[in-house]
């Protein structure tokens, strides 16, 4: 079904690196095959090679043959690949190419110029499938992450392609949606549809996938093939650098939250917020906050904890709650200068042309000499291991050592509460594990860093307490 | 107002073809803005006056309806009796002020009701309709659909911006620095989402040569020829005078 011969690729600007190497795969029809392994190993390549974006939206240099139900990808139009293979992507808010969750549905068929009534016969079989009766003609803007992909899913089905793959689709899924995309996949499995998913959380293929390919710097290191994968369960996945195979739990002991407690130093008080439509919004138990601690704020996707940020960091101005020291109460306004966030996207808070402004951009209200600042700012990158790129524009970094960037101006801007929203979602077993020494550095420097997330292998290996919301 | 262009839903009851709401807009626009004072195109532009009125009242946004006609008949008060009382600074102020009720509410609200019940599938289905090239429609679209976004990245930039301090006391003492600051990360952003963007609708088959379907339901049905040809005898009376 499909057939890699002897391929290498590399793409064009980034010179003599070919990020595949004589690669030879075989997938039959109707396997499920998972592909893992570190950033930069060369996974998301393989899908491209075969949905036909490389060789005809990425250029580069391909050598080998990459054949898809017999055709050859490099010869035949991405559109006539389009027609067996299916593709999931990782971001939710670059994949939909429509505002409405119905058209969105339709737009491959669509495309393809199927008639109408049988698009519609379709869509409506999916929608019953899927169960998605609530999410039609809904505005894909509004969904949250869990949804969006079920939808990105469901169009994939609408379009009844042989083949699907999938570029790290649970990225920005919670718990619960991960079981909902597990659901789907074997669904996918009892159709005998063909699967490719590429990704670092692993443990939910468990059980579904036939196959399971491990990549390093190009090659396929490791091919585990059905009979296999018992073994896989004995060993311990972090010693080859992957995320568990086993569906993560918890850790017990933090699950024990103390409420209330004399040393505390600050409480959140009041933290109820509704949105515009007045029938949603947050609801938070008042709790304390403690100097040198990480707290994880855990819920499902739409549970509201980018609000619960906001509303803390003092962005929400329509936001009432308060957070309260010795009877002193910080609103809103105050708030916005104690807590400090780091987005989910940090290229949203980037502003500068170097590292070392971007440090100083958050310390320009700092009364020290610009040499002492300088100084400071120098240690800071130091101790974060950004000193070598100190001259360079954030925006030419890769994804961490923006995330570095970010967290290193957190840091100058001097502030005690330190929020981090999903600095995880997306990363591998080793970057998952340097966030988590990273957390910890800004524990040992007696700040209060809360860290919203779904990843239950961050929160066990740093993290003091849970808060659920 | 912002909201409602996002809106992609139709939940819309009437179900008014597109070129429809594009043709009132431009008809109602058209005759308010240019049409004289004399009884017969006063009786137009009260008919026309009342036609966004009554699709907001039909679509249950009774409020909204009701205050519009509201507003614009107290400005067709203005403008006939007080507008001949009043001299000097006054007449001005009260010229203005019912001219711009009279003559760019109405246009204001029609394009509002027309964006906040087309969904950009049924929009791209009547530009289909109307033999408009692929070349124009799916830039459009792509325009539609990068509304939203840029909206969403805006929001959170500004965010990060209030975070590290940048206030709108820095807008004014250094602009560029400000604006730099300000469309550096969006611009990035948002060519990373084109990037994918892109990526994701070739593989399912966006721009291949074969001729689009499109599942929505558009067509001229009985409303909107009636509404057609009443906005049509309107134009038509409009200019002759």
């Amino acid at each position: 079904m499909i057939k890699f011969e002897d391929v290498s690729f590399k793409y064009s600007g980034e010179n003599n690196k070919y990020i595949l190497k004589d690669i030879n795969l075989e997938i039959k029809k109707g396997e499920i095959v998972l592909i893992t392994g570190a950033s930069g190993c060369g996974k998301t390549t393989i899908l491209r090679l075969i949905n036909g974006l490389i060789p005809h939206y990425y250029e580069g240099d391909l050598e080998g043959n990459v054949t898809v139900n017999d055709k050859t990808v490099a010869e035949n139009s991405i559109y006539s690949i389009g027609r067996d293979v299916g593709s999931v992507f990782q971001n939710p808010r670059s994949q939909f190419f429509n505002v409405d969750t119905t058209s969105e549905l339709a737009f491959s068929l669509e495309n393809q110029g199927v008639n109408k009534e049988k698009i519609k016969n379709k869509i409506s079989s999916t929608v019953h499938n899927y169960n998605l009766y609530k999410l039609m003609d809904r505005n894909i803007f509004k969904l949250s992450g869990g949804e969006k992909q079920k939808i990105a899913c469901a169009s994939v089905s609408v379009a009844d392609t042989d083949i699907v793959v999938l570029d790290e689709p649970s990225s920005n899924l919670d718990v619960a949606s991960i079981d909902m995309l597990r659901k789907v996949i074997s669904f996918w499995k009892k159709q005998g549809k063909t699967v490719v998913i590429v990704e670092h959380r692993i443990y939910f293929m468990r059980n579904i996938a036939d196959r399971v390919l491990i990549m390093k710097d190009g090659k396929i290191s490791e091919d585990i093939g059905h009979e296999d994968l018992n073994k896989f369960d004995e060993i311990n996945t972090s010693d080859i650098g992957l995320r568990t195979w086993k569906s993560p739990e918890i850790d017990d002991k933090l699950v024990d939250i103390n409420y209330n407690n004399e040393s505390e130093t600050y409480r959140v008080k009041n933290f109820k917020f509704l949105y515009n439509d007045k029938k949603h919004g947050i609801e938070i138990m008042d709790f304390s906050l403690f100097g040198g601690e990480i707290i994880a704020l855990f819920g499902n996707n739409g549970a509201g904890k980018t609000t619960f940020c906001n509303c803390l960091c003092g962005l929400n101005k329509k936001f009432k709650g308060n957070l309260c020291k010795n009877g002193c109460n910080y609103r809103n306004k105050d708030r916005l200068k104690m807590c400090y966030m780091v987005m989910q996207d940090v290229n949203h808070q980037l502003f500068t042309e170097s590292v070392l402004e971007e440090v100083l951009l958050s310390m320009r209200y700092d009364k020290r000499s610009d040499q002492e600042k300088k100084k400071s700012a120098e240690k800071i990158l130091d101790g974060l291991s950004l000193s070598a790129y100190k001259d360079e524009h954030p925006m030419s970094l890769s994804g961490g050592q923006k995330q570095r960037v970010a967290i290193a101006s957190a840091i100058a801007s001097d502030r005690e509460i330190i929020v981090l929203d999903e600095p995880t979602s997306g990363l591998d077993y080793g970057h998952m594990i340097q966030v988590s020494n990273l957390l910890k550095k800004l524990k040992e420097k007696n700040k209060t860093v809360i860290v919203v997330t779904h990843d239950i292998e961050l929160i066990n290996s740093c993290c003091d307490r849970i808060i659920r919301i | 107002m912002q909201n409602e262009i996002m809106l992609g839903e139709s939940s819309s009851k009437l179900k008014l073809d597109p070129r429809t709401k594009l043709w009132l807009t431009f008809v109602i626009s058209f005759v308010l803005i240019g049409a004289g004072m004399s009884w017969i195109e006063e009786i137009i532009k009260m008919i026309l006056v009342l036609i966004p009125a009554t699709l907001f009242i039909v679509e249950g946004k009774v409020k909204k309806g009701f205050f519009y006609v509201g507003l614009v008949f107290t400005g067709l008060c203005l403008e006939y009796y007080i507008l001949a009382e009043v001299t000097g600074a006054l007449n001005i102020v009260v010229l203005i002020l019912s001219g711009t009720v009279n003559r760019l509410y109405p246009p204001i609200m029609m394009g509002m009701y027309t964006v906040s019940t087309t969904t950009v599938s049924e929009f791209t289905a009547s530009m289909e309709k109307m033999r408009v090239s692929n070349k124009i429609i799916i830039p459009m679209s792509v325009m539609f659909r990068f509304f939203p976004t840029i909206a969403d990245e805006s929001r959170a930039i500004n965010n990060a911006m209030k975070m590290r301090g940048i206030t709108k006391i820095d807008m004014i003492r250094s602009p560029l620095v400000y604006l730099e600051y300000k469309m550096v990360p969006l611009l990035m952003s948002i060519v990373k989402i084109g990037d994918e963007l892109s990526a994701a609708s070739l593989t399912k088959g966006l721009g291949s040569d074969k001729k689009r379907t499109n599942i929505c339901d558009i067509g001229i049905h009985f409303i909107d020829l009636f509404l057609i040809i009443v906005s049509l005898s309107a134009f038509v009376i409009s200019i002759i005078y």
